[in-house]
């Protein structure tokens, strides 16, 4: 009954032209962003630019967490957090900020007026420009002149950093394992060659393309099954067939299974068909390095990382518009999206985010220790997502017996 | 103006008030995904353009939801006020509280100790939503779906995001980047799609009437 009953389902959004801007969105979506991308080549020696890494030279972890938390304190803006995986903001009051500039005066050994004075003068010095595709090109006249005085240590640094950490609280960005965050410098050669050895023997070069696969395929799928969770519970009310599916021999699990199903199925697999695309790529760089490739490493990738996102989003939406038969789970599904998107702390990032950011090609260590936090993530909005599917059955059984009448929470209160 | 009055305040209650109160909701929750204070002309234009512009998708689609079922709108066809009108009326109902509560954002902003030209940040938000809605409005005319009439303009909201190459003078985001003259391209954009949509849909309603 089940297996008929989603065919059935896949059958209705082949002929519906939300399942086609669906398609369409995706392949316009993939060709904007990823074709014709870098390929992965061999670092060779004398280059100027080989990419950034986290440095581990306690100095420069230093100097630049000081600059990152200088430059914040001065934007008056509120600090990021993170307490729970989710953003919050955090204003300061003025005695706050007060021990936070006496940290700062602490960490470079100067007055506030000496470091605010010196910051002047580097701020006259200093000019951005945005050319026609927004790159911004930097120029400073002066370098930049709060520095960490070289009698300090680590420990020392450590000591007064937990202190700001106390003032801003839980989850911000100057906690001590977020230090070396704050420490990004460009690879040299031998790093950029260890790199690549990684991609070529530990990634077999298409885990490397499939994980920047899924980070911009995430952002859009994100989105995009709110409109089918919408559309598939507002069909049956626009035809007017709601009464006849209820008196249905069908058990109610079964046509909300399905309906559940046939959506992932019909927005998963055009995925799957999606990445033979980065795939032959990854097997070309292979084929080229003379390495052995993993066909199943975007499959694998996709299910892992990509599915749990599609199961909630289908789920939120299905839910919200069984339970208020209007619009509202577009919009809240697109508060959802802008909350997950803008509120990565990184582009390397999971957190508890409906949208794990991993923007870059191999960086296959970073990866790694990022992977618990992932797997936590993409099983916590697949549990997620089985909730709110018990929820819909719920409210979809409550229906068909008459409890719930329209679905419209407002009229059901009032009866 | 009897029947204006009656038609707004039938709209107000049964149509627009929710689609108000998200809106509400999206400025009100701003300060948790954004910083409001102490902002250079470039992170006003950022959150005019990336933020408040939803607003005209929230509030300008939703003009032609109450007569989404064939019935209605052909029982509204039916009466000697043309369907347009409504339209329009609804419309300019969405269009005076898109106003409103783009002056009050800015209002806040200003208030906040933000740098920027409240005129010029008025046109950019005002274009870049009234594009949106107007192409989601457009949507809905054309395919008399609004799962579809959403997804379109939020679709391309999102694609805007991946820079400006592929659509020359209707980026959205051009004002990050300290460019003012594609915001007279979306502002005009967004007009021809409202008139247009209005139209299509007077034909369509017209049209399935006299079918009927």
């Amino acid at each position: 009954m089940l297996i008929s009953l989603i065919k059935k389902e896949c059958s209705m959004w082949m002929k519906s032209i939300v399942f086609y801007a669906y398609v369409i969105i995706l392949i316009v979506f993939y060709v904007s962003q990823l074709e014709g991308g870098e390929l992965i080549r061999k670092p060779e020696p004398g280059g100027d630019d080989y990419g950034y890494i986290y440095s581990d030279d306690e100095n420069i972890i230093m100097n630049g967490t000081l600059k990152d938390l200088v430059c914040d304190f001065e934007s008056e803006r509120d600090f990021a957090t993170y307490p729970v995986g989710f953003y919050k903001s955090v204003t300061l009051s003025e005695g706050e900020r007060e021990q936070l500039a006496s940290c700062i005066s602490r960490l470079c050994k100067m007055s506030r007026e000496e470091w605010e004075q010196a910051l002047v003068e580097y701020s006259a010095g200093y000019s951005v420009e945005y050319d026609e595709l927004g790159r911004e090109t930097v120029e400073e006249k002066v370098p930049w002149p709060i520095v960490v005085p070289s009698d300090m240590t680590y420990e020392e640094f450590e000591a007064i950093m937990e202190e700001v950490s106390d003032i801003i609280g839980p989850g911000n960005n100057y906690e001590k394992e977020n230090l070396k965050e704050h420490a990004e410098v460009k690879m040299t050669y031998e790093q950029a060659l260890l790199e690549y050895d990684n991609i070529l023997y530990k990634d077999k070069v298409s885990g490397a393309y499939a994980r920047l696969f899924c980070d911009y395929i995430g952002i859009i799928l994100g989105l995009l099954p709110v409109f089918f969770g919408t559309a598939r519970v507002l069909k049956d009310k626009r035809s007017q067939v709601k009464e006849v599916v209820y008196a249905k021999k069908a058990g109610t699990a079964a046509i909300v299974c399905s309906r559940y199903l046939g959506i992932v199925i019909m927005i998963f697999l055009p995925v799957l068909l999606l990445s033979f695309l980065p795939m032959s790529k990854a097997v070309f760089v292979a084929k080229t390095a003379g390495v052995k490739v993993d066909y199943l490493a975007f499959v694998k990738y996709a299910a892992g990382w990509l599915l749990p996102t599609v199961l909630f989003v289908t789920a939120f939406s299905y839910a919200i518009t069984e339970l208020t038969e209007g619009f509202l789970a577009i919009l809240a599904g697109m508060v959802v999206w802008f909350t997950a998107l803008f509120s990565s702390v990184t582009l390397q990032w999971a957190g508890w985010n409906l949208i794990p950011r991993f923007n870059s090609l191999g960086e296959y260590n970073l990866f790694l220790y990022l992977r618990p936090q992932l797997v936590a993530n993409r099983i916590f909005y697949t549990v997620l997502a089985l909730m709110l599917l018990g929820l819909t059955l719920t409210v979809y059984a409550l229906k068909r017996k008459g409890v719930l009448k329209n679905g419209k929470v407002s009229e059901n209160l009032g009866s | 103006m009897e029947k204006f009055l009656k038609i707004s305040a039938v709209n107000f209650k049964y149509n627009l008030l929710p689609h108000l109160l998200v809106s509400m909701l999206l400025c009100l929750a701003a300060p948790l995904f954004i910083g409001t204070r102490n902002l250079d002309t470039y992170q006003v234009a950022k959150i005019m353009e990336a933020y408040l512009c939803l607003l005209g998708i929230i509030l300008l689609i939703p003009v032609f939801i109450p007569d989404m079922n064939k019935d209605i709108r052909d029982l509204i066809a039916s009466k000697r006020m043309p369907v347009y009108s409504l339209h329009i009326i609804r419309t300019l109902w969405a269009l005076f509280f898109l106003v409103l509560m783009s002056l009050a954002f800015l209002g806040v902003l200003k208030g906040e100790n933000c740098a920027f030209d409240f005129g010029e940040m008025f046109y950019t938000v005002m274009a870049n939503a009234l594009f949106l809605g107007g192409m989601g409005m457009f949507v809905f005319a054309l395919f008399d779906q609004a799962v579809f009439a959403y997804m379109i303009p939020l679709v391309y909201y999102v694609i805007n995001f991946g820079g400006r190459k592929h659509f020359g003078n209707f980026y959205l985001f051009s004002m990050q980047v300290g460019h003012f003259t594609e915001k007279h391209y979306l502002l005009a954009g967004g007009l021809i799609f409202m008139a247009g949509a209005v139209l299509l849909r007077k034909i369509v309603t017209s049209f399935s009437f006299v079918l009927s």
